[in-house]
């Protein structure tokens, strides 16, 4: 993924203002997507997104560019969807009502297999459902997921094999 | 990307990038933190002058210590220390003196008895 080189300049002229504002330009859909596939509820997503900014924006000073903007921003966008689904996750054990129904949000207009592959996917680990969505639905290659989640692709092989198996299971009983 | 088949409020890209270019904005410049070391360099300061201070007042002190001698006390002092009975004992305690009864019996002995001993032997130390 290639950024502007006019990027790096403006951070070394410290000149953030106008830097955010090209990075929410260039990238607020891209990680409203990723962070949408990983929460699945809009509301969530956009709560996320507004607080990966934010924390972006605070950290952009201090940030080395020594990766891409947009590694730093997935980064970001991955660890604080992943610290949310924890916490509702918990909230929601608590609650005794463990499963989101996709079939129940206004947000949602897939088909029947597509919602069943989508909440085979919640089932999975934190870590395998990141894997799997960012390869499967976002087709990123593992070398940029690797950079991304600061995990070996020898890992990260491993866990889109685990889950593709747990999937692929989950959807045929499923069926049955 | 594949379609995950989720939908979003209409208009919703325009309205979130307008707002999150407003927080920014609102919140004020951000800056530049300082470095580590510039933050550390007061306490470094402080710690480097305590280190030089320890280092020249040290050596002074074991140098007085080694040049005490024993001519440079006090009579006084040497008399109260040798005065001083720090564990409360006498060496007369453990003396066993003679009884009154004994010693009678060491009076009365016979002085032309213990001459005759003594020159009987006295040859064989010389």
């Amino acid at each position: 993924m290639q950024e502007p080189g006019t990027w790096k300049e403006q951070l070394k002229k410290e000149q953030y203002q106008s830097l955010f504002a090209e990075l929410v330009e260039a990238y607020t859909e891209r990680l409203y997507w990723h962070i949408r596939s990983i929460l699945l509820r809009h509301d969530w997503s956009d709560d996320v997104l507004q607080e990966c900014f934010i924390k972006a924006w605070k950290a952009l000073p201090s940030f080395r560019a020594e990766s891409a903007f947009y590694t730093w921003l997935y980064r970001i966008a991955t660890n604080e969807a992943l610290a949310l689904l924890k916490k509702e996750r918990r909230f929601q054990l608590q609650e005794g009502a463990l499963n989101y129904h996709l079939s129940a949000d206004p947000y949602f207009d897939g088909d029947e297999a597509l919602k069943n592959l989508l909440e085979a996917v919640a089932e999975l680990p934190d870590k395998q459902q990141t894997v799997f969505k960012l390869k499967y639905f976002q087709n990123l290659s593992f070398n940029e997921i690797s950079e991304m989640l600061g995990t070996s692709v020898g890992a990260l092989k491993a866990s889109f094999h685990h889950a593709k198996e747990k999937v692929k299971v989950q959807l045929n009983l499923n069926e049955f | 990307m594949k379609d995950q088949g989720f939908k979003i409020p209409k208009g919703y890209f325009e309205a979130k990038k307008d707002q999150l270019k407003a927080l920014a904005q609102e919140s004020g410049p951000v800056t530049k933190a300082a470095p580590k070391t510039r933050i550390l360099w007061p306490s470094l300061a402080a710690a480097a002058a305590v280190l030089i201070a320890a280092l020249f007042f040290l050596p002074l002190n074991s140098k007085q210590n080694s040049d005490l001698n024993f001519s440079d006390l006090q009579e006084q002092e040497v008399i109260d220390f040798l005065n001083q009975d720090p564990y409360g004992v006498y060496p007369e305690s453990f003396i066993e003196l003679p009884n009154s009864e004994s010693s009678e019996g060491f009076e009365n002995l016979d002085t032309k008895l213990i001459e005759s001993y003594l020159n009987e032997h006295s040859s064989e130390y010389l």
